[in-house]
């Protein structure tokens, strides 16, 4: 199935591999396994997974892709060859869940960062997986990490930083932050004049912000916010 | 006016005492600059008056226009109209520099600024403290060297107008271009607020020749231990906090 661009939020119902193949932005809720093929460069894919589901996406060009969800995720990142892939991951959640992110590097020169943002808030526990994988023989590909959980109120948290390099001609970066927000930021807000827990509030926002999102896909990330903050 | 009498202050963790009987007196308009070596309490001073949780007052009293501070937030004392220049600003990355000053005046006058008034008001001193044009829309301090990162705390300053301000280490960091300038919109704005009072917290006297203090301390282990004008600067710059220590001691023994 293929997908207009700059469309709303399309439901997969029946398909369950999608292929894009012109440059574009677009959007894309999942709620079942899907395979995801992605044939140009100047690509942006927003996603929103709404169920525990597998999602495997074979890259053969330079590309950004967000995800957002609340729930379980075991999402596959194909880099062959050309592939640039820079992955954001957004998951806020009050459940115990599980996201893992895996980058497989196929082929030489290929190139992933992956930067995971989490809420874990009242009874949550979240736990990222975030494997990178460097096969034999693919040089000169880099494969970077960065993953962050901000616990709220309770809620705990885990991640894992893999890193498999079989591959001495690469170069291979993580980092890791899991607790709550650093105490010398909420001072530096609130030295300005801003209240305890409005500070929190720009704080939460700004940890999915970093990057410009489209608005409809803001908003959805907003709600769910908002649930979060209202504890 | 802002007057600190006789605090004690220790660390929150460590029980360490930091400031010791430590008084200060500073009236409406007045600039006074503390000066002292490395760990004597300097900056300290700055996060106590600021309510910072790695610190408690034991003893004393910090009152500002006649309220009294000790029990207050951070986010309280601000809005009493302190501000407080970090000597290292924080990065926040997410949270952009309009938000935060749009957020910050929002929670001082209870009603949202006028978005149009807003803008134009950050546009003519983001030119003034020639920033990055896209400095407004950009996360808090991200990306910015050091001078600009103070530069940006000097625009907060210009946005939220407060009537006491403290500069922390203002100079660290600046090159000599960048610290004309911010101490230009400094000066400048203590010329159209002439009731705006100044604590100047510096190593070294440089600064001074920009921002001319009425008043010069001296402070050692945790109090003020010398006060003066200017002169005493010069004098610290001239031999150094161990020289200016020793030429005390030699003349109280004469």
């Amino acid at each position: 199935m293929k997908c207009e661009r700059e469309i709303e939020m399309n439901k997969i119902l029946l398909d369950s591999t999608i292929s894009y193949d012109k440059e574009g932005i677009y959007k894309q809720e999942l709620e079942k396994d899907t395979v995801i093929n992605i044939n140009n460069s100047n690509i942006k894919l927003y996603l929103l997974t709404k169920e525990s589901i597998k999602i495997i996406i074979n890259i053969n060009s330079e590309v950004e892709i967000y995800n957002f969800t609340t729930t379980n995720l075991d999402l596959t990142l194909n880099l062959l060859k050309n592939a640039k892939v820079k992955f954001y991951q957004m998951t806020i959640t009050d459940k115990r869940i599980k996201n893992i992110i895996t980058a497989t590097h196929q082929y030489q020169e290929t190139i992933s960062n992956l930067i995971c943002n989490g809420i874990s808030y009242g009874n949550g526990n979240l736990s990222f997986i975030v494997n990178g994988i460097i096969k034999k023989g693919n040089i000169n590909s880099i494969c970077n990490q960065t993953s962050r959980i901000i616990n709220i109120d309770g809620g705990k948290s885990l991640i894992e930083p893999n890193l498999f390099i079989d591959e001495y001609d690469s170069l291979a970066n993580h980092s890791a932050y899991t607790g709550p927000f650093d105490e010398k930021t909420l001072f530096y807000l609130e030295s300005k004049g801003i209240k305890e827990e409005e500070a929190f509030k720009l704080l939460l926002k700004g940890l999915f912000k970093k990057e410009t999102l489209p608005k409809d896909y803001e908003e959805i990330i907003d709600q769910i916010l908002i649930k979060a903050l209202r504890r | 006016m802002f007057i600190i009498d006789k605090i004690n202050v220790k660390t929150t963790d460590t029980n360490k005492k930091i400031l010791k009987d430590f008084s200060l007196t500073i009236k409406d308009g007045e600039i006074h600059a503390i000066m002292g070596p490395n760990g004597v309490g300097k900056s300290t001073l700055s996060k106590v008056i600021m309510a910072n949780k790695d610190y408690i007052i034991t003893s004393g009293t910090i009152t500002y226009n006649n309220k009294k501070l000790n029990n207050l937030t951070t986010d309280e004392i601000a809005r009493n109209g302190i501000y407080l220049i970090m000597q290292d600003p924080s990065i926040i990355d997410g949270v952009s520099n309009s938000e935060c000053l749009r957020t910050a005046l929002k929670e001082r006058d209870s009603t949202d600024t006028n978005l149009y008034t807003f803008i134009t008001k950050m546009k003519t001193e983001i030119e003034t403290l020639k920033l990055p044009s896209d400095i407004m829309h950009r996360s808090i301090n991200k990306g910015l060297s050091g001078g600009e990162r103070k530069k940006n705390e000097v625009l907060g300053l210009k946005i939220l107008k407060p009537s006491f301000i403290i500069l922390d280490e203002l100079d660290s960091g600046l090159d000599v271009d960048s610290l004309k300038i911010v101490a230009e919109n400094i000066n400048n704005y203590l010329k159209e607020n002439k009731d705006t009072s100044v604590l100047i917290i510096t190593h070294y006297s440089r600064i001074l020749d920009l921002i001319k203090p009425d008043y010069v301390h001296q402070m050692e282990d945790g109090k003020i231990i010398k006060t003066g004008n200017i002169t005493l600067a010069k004098e610290i710059e001239k031999t150094g906090y161990t020289g200016i220590n020793e030429m005390r001691k030699r003349d109280r023994n004469e």
